[in-house]
């Protein structure tokens, strides 16, 4: 497989993050249904930080930040800060991610998801006066992580032979 | 300096200037509007990102209004048949008291209220963020929407618009954290400002006095006051009323009329129709 097309997967999975982010749920799901929708863009980021960090460029984590920022109506800038600092805080700890697909990994998820879905609530408390459900500051990271393990027999399975094709 | 030590502190670097871009801007966008023009641009870039995630939920409903058995069709324009001699009837009565109104009117010297022009549409998005109730609706400032326009569904009040676009508005729900609309106890005539506490949560009424005479199953309308709603709009019912001695208030929740967690038509109240 070719570097370009490593780097079509890559947009692809992005831009289909950003789709499953801001697909609507039926308005009568009751709101602990909603909550349980996982942050597909940090489970998306993890990802290609965990497998194929190269291709997670700064720049590309601040312009889908923006758009993100204007999908969920927040003020500009608060999710390419996130994403800046999700990335960043993933190269360094590539190490502890790297060594396998297991437990690391999921700590590593269940950690960054909540410090990502955690600071935006406090943001949006002090500077919009929007009150912080325990449930949406809980739940997503819970979500994310149950999505991280499903995936983990079927990266583990094809872990090698996924690299491969993708570099 | 090795290869890879150059790469690092330009990554550095890069990653500096990125975090004060994303830093400045965040400053600039929650504090100042300088940076609307921008998040227009990035919206119209994102549209076919939004216009696909909503493809299955536009697919489901085309499907339901489409596939449809002939007895469910016939059913339907049977009962529509019905409706519209019933409010055909309704409208008569209704004009004859509007006539009625207005020769008292003119012998007391009352000047009536300008009309209103009502805009019909449709819901295209909810915002995905769980902390806020917005949706987006499909008429924008080229069909004479405003900032500040009343929004009303079937049933009741549903909200407001707060930004408006060339095609599309934004509106702020009635349930939104940030929303309280001036209203007035049908019953008893007194003035309260009713305030929303989030999705699945009751309006409440703000600094009500312990003496003031409220019951459960009172309906609340709009007062008129604020220039958002006209007076008489129907807001929800009191739905709890506890007395809180301490504080010498009283807690009161108002169950919404309108329907806010589903999908129908509404009507965006314009600007007052020059005569």
């Amino acid at each position: 497989m070719t570097d370009t097309q490593g780097w079509s997967y890559f947009l692809l999975t992005i831009i289909v993050a950003l789709i499953l982010s801001v697909a609507p749920m039926p308005f009568d799901v009751p709101d602990w249904i909603r909550n349980l929708k996982p942050d597909w863009i940090v489970l998306c980021w993890f990802f290609w930080i965990a497998f194929q960090h190269e291709r997670c460029s700064l720049i590309m984590a601040f312009i889908v930040g923006l758009i993100l920022d204007v999908l969920y109506d927040e003020p500009l800038g608060i999710n390419s800060l996130l994403l800046l600092a999700l990335v960043f805080a993933g190269r360094f700890s590539l190490r502890f991610i790297q060594s396998s697909v297991g437990l690391r990994s999921c700590i590593a998820v269940l950690i960054l998801c909540f410090l990502v879905t955690a600071t935006k609530s406090l943001f949006l408390l002090v500077t919009l006066d929007v009150d912080i459900l325990i449930s949406s500051v809980v739940m997503p990271p819970i979500a994310t992580l149950i999505w991280w393990v499903l995936l983990i027999p079927l990266l583990n399975s094809e872990h090698s032979q996924f690299r491969d094709a993708v570099q | 300096m090795p290869l890879r030590s150059i790469q690092t502190v330009q990554n550095t670097h890069l990653f500096l200037a990125l975090f004060i871009s994303s830093v400045l801007l965040l400053a600039v966008s929650a504090n100042t509007r300088y940076l609307i023009p921008l998040e227009a641009v990035i919206r119209w870039l994102a549209q076919p990102i939004v216009y696909i995630a909503h493809l299955p939920a536009n697919a489901k409903d085309a499907a339901a209004s489409y596939v449809v058995s002939m007895d469910e069709l016939q059913d339907r324009n049977d009962q529509l048949l019905k409706d519209v001699s019933r409010l055909n009837a309704t409208v008569a009565e209704l004009a004859h008291a509007r006539t009625t109104i207005a020769q008292l009117g003119n012998a007391l010297g009352y000047i009536e209220e300008n009309r209103r022009n009502q805009v019909v549409c449709e819901i295209v998005q909810v915002n995905p963020n769980r902390q806020r109730q917005e949706v987006i609706i499909d008429v924008g400032a080229r069909q004479g929407i405003e900032v500040d326009s009343g929004v009303l569904d079937p049933w009741g009040v549903y909200g407001r618009t707060v930004e408006v676009f060339a095609d599309t508005s934004r509106v702020l729900l009635l349930n939104d954290e940030r929303h309280a609309t001036p209203v007035l106890l049908n019953r008893t005539r007194q003035y309260f400002i009713a305030s929303g506490n989030g999705s699945d949560e009751p309006l409440t009424l703000d600094n009500v006095n312990l003496s003031s005479d409220i019951q459960v199953g009172d309906t609340v309308v709009t007062s008129g006051l604020g220039g958002v709603f006209p007076e008489g709009l129907v807001v929800g019912v009191v739905e709890t009323v506890t007395d809180i001695v301490a504080e010498s208030i009283k807690h009161v929740t108002v169950s919404p009329s309108a329907h806010l967690k589903s999908k129908s038509y509404l009507h965006v109240i314009g600007p007052v129709e020059q005569p």
